[in-house]
């Protein structure tokens, strides 16, 4: 019995050990792909700007859809700065997916809209839109309203319509800086095979400056929570992303800030509304349908545009959010299952998809289990205590290399914390955030792969409080010099 | 019966229960005597 | 496998190495900052210190001479670049001039072409400052070095390099960018090709033709919208080397120059009309004969969009018979082509295509009869008034609501002008459903009788917003001026209903 036991422990812990071994050499080669790639590419994106594509007439149309649901303290602000967006011809169309607070009285308000009829084509099976609202002297914004759906609704009913053929998809509580449609759009003009998708980098605003649809001022947040959280986006915007894209392995670009051809999405069936995280959904469908139909076609990450999103405050919205990308995570990576080791589907399926899979998706579940497990592994098991120590401490400090390659990258783009008291705090926190804060995050995102086995498969609803310094900058203007190096 | 058919052919539960088998393989079976198994010696004597 | 200790050292070595790479990324990250801070503190102080004697220079208040001696010699890269960028604020073409002669002169360019051209630097910088389009072989040397010479880390810095080239006076930049389409890298020739377009220097015409005809016919990897975004910077009389390109047997390469064209008189005429003059009467002759007429449909559709501008009779019966198209794009891009004030003979061929097959033509037609005001919107009118066709009306109907026509509609009614058809466009417009605006205006304006006959018209349909609205308004005060209301709800109009009203 005693020997059944020390097996078993034995067995936890040499299943934690290889996964660990694995995820690893996995993030290492992505961290020496990135290091090159982001460095390289920021260098040129620094010097180069993307005014030629401001003022060109090849620089091709984008719809701009920004689903919204109760987000009335954030919508006016967000819709306008898509309004300024610095964009040669753009549209803008805000869906109000059934807000019940004042979310379409607002936008009314602000903008002046009157109700109009309009003619609703469906190119995608989305709920009928109630009513449509435009100011005719703004031409390029509508706001529709319909009945809560859901927001893969609310963009199917945005896609269906938009008049560009390409579209942008954007939270209500994002901010976008002003080029950063421009930057979206570069490899896309770029490309002469067709670029279905391009994202962009999502940052984080708290404890950053803004000024209307500007951020005045890059700082860090205030508590280790949001500190925590920052370097985990670096991490993963900075680095994982663009690793894989350099691969040709893209699956996850982040909906909050994503560029995509209307026509492969209508081609592929529009965004599911049986998945939480419609986004990484829909990088799936997207592959399997242009594999399916023998399309060429290219998706792409690039690390400069730049949209800012507020991150959770306290650890329960924080675990709702997890909980609900994990989830999401699950439900994608079973529900296209057949691209895992499929050589029909390139790098994706024989690289990016088992490892976002059994790494990323269900790896959690193992590094849980090894946790909780821990304290009796540490009795039962035939490895000594020495030996848990040295790996413990190995995968804290390798933890802690990868973030600090992320804060490097992030210190060659184009949107570093000047100051240096963050830099050290950025730094202090590559370490720091092993300790604790990566342990809490497994535990919600095992929880998000318990529900997905417990068969829970909608949104915990999370309550947004709008960007915390949304009014005038006390900032002064940055120098022009210092504003370049920014 | 379909819907249990489908789960357990789902290559993503499909590698993971290989995976688990195999290091459960290798750890019942295959797996050299780093450690002194202390407990077991303790008990047996 | 491998014993204990083994391991153990293993770990160990792993734990030192991760820490050692974590610090190491510190001590990198503080040194690039420290570095980085020191760079531009001397180049802000060269800024202020040569800022003067530079802009005097490129204002043309100073000569070169005087204005070396004054900058001294540039001793680090922090002073060099503090010249370089306050030298790249000259936009005017006389101050750009001014400026590529202090680069050369500073060593500026000798720098970039070594970076960008390596050992054929110099070959190629007496070419550009002699101004001479050498002849550049399309042939890519050493092609083992160029699997390197592709990699990025090779690549980037001659491609900024070349962006520091592209930016002097076009005669000398134009022979380092022609040069630069050989490179091996893609950042390199794209970046080539774009800074071609910037400057819009007439010879470099060719090399992007060439690059256009290599991206249709063969592959290129500058792709296609890059290279059509440089050319259609180019001014109309510089696109005269793409007449036989309108002939090319390859169809696509065919689209590609006349929607080009296109492209240029559209920019060029900023909403307007060029007139026959701006082109040269071979150019007329081609598009007109040629493309006009072209098997592949794309380009008689981009056709169009080049024959508006001729604005003569030619350009009329062209338009006329392009209208009558049996492809849609054709129909589509001809019927945006005549929304124009000169076309106005063709306002019946557009009224045609309001009840077109496709949505798009149709859409585009409404919206060029009411760019054809007052004509154009008039007949319209007319024939929304009276029109059977569900989807030409529903057309309309949005199209009159997005430009905010309605409340020009309901002015005009108010004023007494044009009353009979605007008063028929309203009641089709409540006939329709398309209430909403309408009824938005009506409550602004005045003019009880016209109020009333509006409130008429909704009795025989009225919305169910109306509904409750009435029934709001009507039902807690029966009496008074509530009572018109209340008829209406109702549906029986009673003779005080006129007086009830107030102005």
């Amino acid at each position: 019995m005693r020997s059944l036991l020390v097996h078993f422990f034995d067995y936890v812990n040499a299943v934690v050990l290889v996964y660990f071994i694995v995820s690893a050499a996995v993030y290492t080669t992505l961290m020496f792909i990135s290091l090159y790639t982001v460095t390289l590419h920021s260098r040129i994106a620094r010097r180069l700007g993307y005014g030629n594509l401001g003022d060109s007439p090849v620089t091709p149309p984008v719809t701009l859809i920004i689903p919204a649901y109760n987000e009335e303290d954030a919508i006016v602000q967000t819709a306008s700065a898509m309004l300024e967006l610095n964009y040669p011809e753009k549209e803008v169309i805000v869906v109000d997916d059934g807000s019940t607070d004042h979310t379409a009285m607002r936008m009314v308000q602000h903008f002046k809209l009157q109700r109009v009829e309009r003619v609703y084509r469906e190119f995608i099976p989305a709920q009928r839109p109630l009513v449509f609202y435009l100011n005719p002297e703004i031409p390029g914004l509508l706001l529709v309203s319909k009945e809560n759906g859901g927001k893969s609704d609310a963009l199917n009913v945005g896609i269906n319509i938009a008049r560009s053929p390409y579209f942008c998809t954007v939270d209500a509580d994002s901010i976008i800086e002003k080029d950063a449609l421009l930057r979206l759009m570069a490899p896309v003009v770029h490309s002469n095979v067709n670029t279905v998708v391009s994202g962009g980098v999502v940052r984080i605003a708290n404890g950053s400056t803004m000024d209307k649809a500007m951020v005045r001022q890059i700082a860090m947040p205030k508590t280790w929570l949001e500190r925590c959280q920052v370097v985990e986006y670096i991490r993963t915007f900075l680095f994982g992303r663009p690793g894989w894209n350099s691969l040709g392995a893209t699956f996850i670009c982040s909906g909050a800030f994503c560029l995509l051809n209307k026509e492969a999405v209508i081609q592929a069936g529009g965004f599911s509304r049986d998945t939480v995280t419609e986004d990484i959904d829909m990088i799936a469908k997207l592959h399997r349908d242009l594999k399916e139909k023998g399309r060429k076609y290219r998706m792409v990450f690039t690390t400069d545009p730049v949209c800012w999103t507020e991150a959770p405050h306290d650890l329960g919205t924080l675990a709702k959010q997890r909980r609900r990308w994990q989830l999401g995570l699950m439900q994608t990576v079973m529900r296209h299952d057949k691209m895992i080791f499929n050589p029909r589907f390139g790098a994706t399926g024989m690289l990016s998809m088992p490892f976002h899979a059994y790494v990323e998706a269900l790896g959690c579940v193992i590094e849980a289990v090894g946790t909780l497990l821990l304290p009796f592994s540490l009795f039962f098991s035939s490895m000594p205590l020495w030996f848990f120590a040295m790996v413990i401490l190995l995968a804290v400090s390798y933890g802690t290399v990868l973030s600090m390659a992320s804060v490097l990258l992030a210190d060659a783009t184009v949107r570093r914390y000047p100051r240096y008291r963050d830099l050290w705090i950025l730094m202090a926190y590559t370490l720091f955030e092993n300790l604790g804060y990566r342990q809490i995050i497994t535990f919600y995102r095992a929880q998000g792969v318990l529900q997905y086995f417990t068969g829970k498969h909608k949104w915990e609803v999370v309550k947004h409080g709008g960007f915390a310094a949304r009014a005038q900058a006390a900032a002064p203007e940055p120098r022009p010099v210092e504003a370049a190096r920014a | 019966m379909r819907k249990a058919w489908l789960f357990l052919t789902n290559r993503v539960i499909l590698g993971m229960v290989l995976f688990l088998a195999l290091m459960a393989a290798w750890e019942f079976r295959v797996r050299p005597e780093y450690f002194p198994q202390t407990l077991v010696e303790t008990d047996s004597r | 496998m491998f014993p204990i200790e083994f391991v153990a050292a293993f770990l160990g070595w792993m734990i030192a190495l991760t820490l050692v790479v974590a610090a190491s990324f510190q001590v990198i990250l503080l040194w690039r900052r420290s570095v980085r801070a020191r760079y531009f503190q001397r180049k802000d102080g060269a800024m202020a210190r040569l800022a003067q004697p530079v802009e005097r220079f490129l204002s043309g208040a100073a000569d070169l001479a005087s204005t070396m001696r004054l900058l001294g010699p540039l001793r680090d890269e922090a002073e060099r670049d503090a010249v370089a960028e306050m030298a790249g604020r000259a936009h005017h073409p006389e101050a750009i001039a001014r400026r590529s002669r202090l680069l050369w002169r500073t060593g500026h360019v000798h720098r970039w072409a070594e970076a960008a051209f390596g050992r054929q630097a110099d070959a190629i910088v007496q070419a550009a400052f002699a101004q001479v389009g050498t002849q550049i072989p399309r042939v890519f040397a050493n092609a083992r070095m160029n699997v390197l010479r592709r990699r990025r880390i090779f690549a980037v810095p001659r491609a900024l390099a070349l962006h520091e080239l592209g930016r002097l006076a076009p005669a000398h930049a134009s022979v380092f960018l022609a040069h630069a389409l050989r490179d091996p890298s893609v950042y390199v020739r794209r970046r080539a090709v774009e800074c071609m377009g910037e400057n819009a220097y007439p010879e470099s015409v060719p090399y992007l033709l060439e690059e256009l005809r290599r991206a249709v016919e063969e592959g290129n990897d500058v792709s296609l919208r890059t290279i059509k975004s440089a050319l259609v910077r180019f001014r109309i009389v510089d696109m005269e080397p793409f007449l036989p390109f309108f002939r090319h047997p390859t169809q696509r390469m065919r689209f590609f120059v006349i929607d080009t064209l296109r492209e240029i008189c559209h920019r060029a005429a900023k909403g307007g009309l060029l007139g026959g003059s701006a082109f040269s009467a071979a150019m007329r002759q081609v598009v007109l004969e040629d493309c006009a007429r072209d098997e592949f449909a794309d380009v008689r559709a981009r056709a169009a969009g080049v024959i508006r501008h001729f604005q003569d009779a030619a350009a009329m019966r062209a338009l006329h018979t392009l209208l009558q198209d049996e492809n849609e794009y054709v129909r589509l891009h001809s019927v945006r082509a005549c929304a124009h004030i000169f076309y106005k003979p063709l306002i019946p061929e557009l009224l045609q295509r309001v009840t077109d097959v496709r949505w798009r033509v149709r859409e585009a037609a409404v919206k060029g009869l009411l760019d054809l005001a007052p004509q154009g919107q008039e007949q319209l009118y007319h024939f929304f008034a009276t029109s059977r066709d569900k989807y030409a009306c529903e057309q309309t109907a949005e199209e009159l609501e997005s430009r905010g026509l309605i409340r020009n509609l309901v002015a005009d009614l108010a004023q007494g002008r044009a009353v009979v058809l605007h008063l028929a466009v309203c009641r089709k417009l409540l006939d329709m459903g398309f209430t909403s605006m309408l009824i938005t205006e009506l409550s602004r304006i005045a003019r009880p009788e016209l109020q009333i006959s509006f409130t008429e018209a909704l009795q025989l349909a009225p919305p169910e917003e109306v509904m409750a609205v009435l029934r709001e308004v009507a039902e807690p005060h029966p009496e008074g001026e509530h009572a018109g209301a209340l008829q209406l709800l109702y549906r029986g109009p009673q003779p005080e209903l006129a007086e009830a009203r107030t102005v």
